[in-house]
């Protein structure tokens, strides 16, 4: 396409039109180029973000008839006008809102018919190199990590909720019912617990309990002990004493819920955590990459986008190979 | 002289680049209504969308696009157009909003000076806008340092980018790329849970 003006479109342009420092040539040659769709959805792309970072500023559509109404009556005789263009603004976030809302009472509708359609069959759970969601019977849920084994009944008929960990780690997340506590025997604790979102790593003769949400009791033959949301509870290996730290890691549960946090980290406890939550593995093109340290909060992302997020934030780049992700760059002193 | 109404849209749209602008300049300045309002369909989005990248307020964007374009057939006689209709009129509407921006500085001065002076803040805005989610709050707060403190002067506080370059004493070229750089990175971390 010939265009008017010889200015070439760079995201800097573009971002320069959204701040509203484009010079009129600049915003003729842009929009000439928004003719072609394909540059028209990728500037929409980073326009949304542009307006996400700032929702009450979002532009309104604009009504050309109206205005030319508008227009072409003071042409005629001269009167003093006013604008109406925020009553439709107005319709518009209405129309928006509902719009927002319907999509949510959908997707709940989808997860609920979803969460009732699924068969469970089988009564033990074994995981070697992947992860497994379960859904109970009682529409908790237990999210296993490698190598670990779950076994519960196909209906909790009585008067508790009884299931068994073999080995591993498990996040359960379980529906609340003060009538039928739910429990966790394991061989060295049991953890019994009423509706709560927490996680339980067996290793060896090791038993670890951190717990996200509520409160969950831990009990063995010598000692027993409440633990509430950000404690965690150890149980000592052969002595069936528990002790309790008044933090958690929220990244060790990172596997079930792909939430991490990282305040000032460093990289290696970063790739670590990411490792732990993804089937990818994450290796370093320079040592100095080590010592860069993160601050972020990743949210349900893609390994590949949270992997993008990291090299943008520390100035790297990324390549990927099958499974494994590299970053490569100056890293930092 | 007749006029094929499609084409001169057309033309406008930007798909062909021959315009007979003389003619359509003679045609309004003859008192032409409808060559007018051709025009008028052609541009109005357009200069509206681009008014309001400068302006953010779409109300302020629409008055001074209606009343440019009231301004030119007002005088229309003594139109005097050397370069594109379509040229002049984008022009017209930038020096206006240029003029409009100056004004407010002005009033933002005023208002200054009478109830808080000199407690206005450069070096780490903080102030977000009440309905920001939180999830767009976090993003911006853990962009890398000065890419967060240009992104939100550009962004909340409305600062133009001359003006932040001022204030920071770094060029026009490091804001322009920083703020690219922030949305980036604010593209990759809202890429997966869009609000509607």
């Amino acid at each position: 396409m010939k265009r008017e003006y010889d200015i070439e479109i760079k995201d800097e342009l573009i971002v320069r039109y959204l701040a509203g420092e484009a010079g009129p040539e600049e915003a003729m040659a842009l929009q000439d180029w928004l003719t072609l769709a394909e540059n028209k959805a990728y500037f929409e792309t980073i326009q949304r973000t542009w307006e996400q970072a700032h929702p009450s500023k979002t532009a309104g559509a604009i009504d050309t008839q109206q205005a030319w109404k508008k227009v072409n009556l003071q042409t005629e005789p001269a009167v003093m006008w006013k604008n109406s263009a925020a009553a439709h603004n107005r319709t518009k976030l209405i129309v928006r809102i509902a719009a927002s809302l319907l999509i949510t009472v959908l997707a709940t509708l989808l997860i609920y018919i979803r969460m009732h359609t699924t068969e469970i069959e089988s009564i033990a759970v074994v995981t070697a190199d992947s992860l497994k969601n379960v859904n109970l019977p009682d529409n908790s849920t237990a999210t296993l990590y490698r190598n670990s084994r779950l076994i519960y009944p196909a209906t909790f008929d009585g008067k508790q909720r009884e299931v068994n960990m073999e080995q591993g780690e498990v996040f359960f997340s379980v529906t609340h019912d003060g009538e039928k506590p739910f429990i966790i025997h394991t061989s060295i604790a049991d953890i019994r617990v009423v509706g709560t979102a927490f996680n339980v790593m067996v290793q060896g003769d090791q038993l670890e309990v951190s717990v996200k949400e509520g409160k969950v009791l831990i009990y063995t033959s010598q000692d027993s002990s409440y633990l509430t949301a950000g404690f965690t509870g150890i149980v000592q290996p052969g002595m069936g004493t528990i002790h309790v730290k008044d933090s958690v890691n929220a990244n060790t549960w990172g596997y079930a819920t792909h939430r991490l946090i990282f305040k000032d980290a460093p990289l290696e406890t970063v790739i670590t955590d990411i490792e732990k939550a993804y089937p990818y593995s994450i290796t370093l093109g320079n040592r100095n990459i080590n010592n860069c340290r993160l601050t972020a909060t990743f949210d349900n992302d893609s390994a590949e986008n949270l992997l993008n997020l990291i090299a943008e934030t520390l100035n790297l780049s990324v390549v990927k190979n099958g499974t494994v992700f590299t970053l490569e760059g100056e890293g930092c002193p | 002289m007749k006029k094929n109404k499609i084409d001169l849209v057309n033309i406008y749209k930007g798909e062909k680049v021959q315009l007979p602008d003389q003619e359509i300049i003679k045609a309004i300045r003859q008192g032409d209504k409808e060559v007018f309002e051709q025009v008028f369909h052609a541009c109005y989005e357009n200069l509206c969308q681009y008014v309001f990248t400068i302006l953010r307020d779409m109300d302020e964007a629409e008055d001074i696009v209606q009343s440019m374009f009231l301004k030119v057939w007002e005088k229309r006689e003594e139109l005097n157009i050397q370069q594109s209709m379509r040229s002049y009129l984008f022009r017209a509407v930038y020096h206006q909003c240029i003029n409009q921006l100056e004004h407010r500085t002005i009033k933002l001065k005023h208002r200054e000076y009478g109830v808080y002076e000199g407690q206005y803040k450069v070096q780490q805005p903080e102030v977000f806008p009440e309905e920001l989610s939180e999830n767009i709050r976090t993003a911006v707060n853990e962009l890398p340092q000065q890419c967060r403190t240009i992104f939100m002067m550009s962004r909340y506080e409305e600062l133009r980018y001359a003006e932040i370059a001022q204030k920071l004493n770094i060029s026009v070229n490091t804001i322009e790329n920083q703020i690219s750089k922030a949305l980036r990175i604010l593209r990759l971390k809202l890429k997966d849970h869009f609000i509607l």
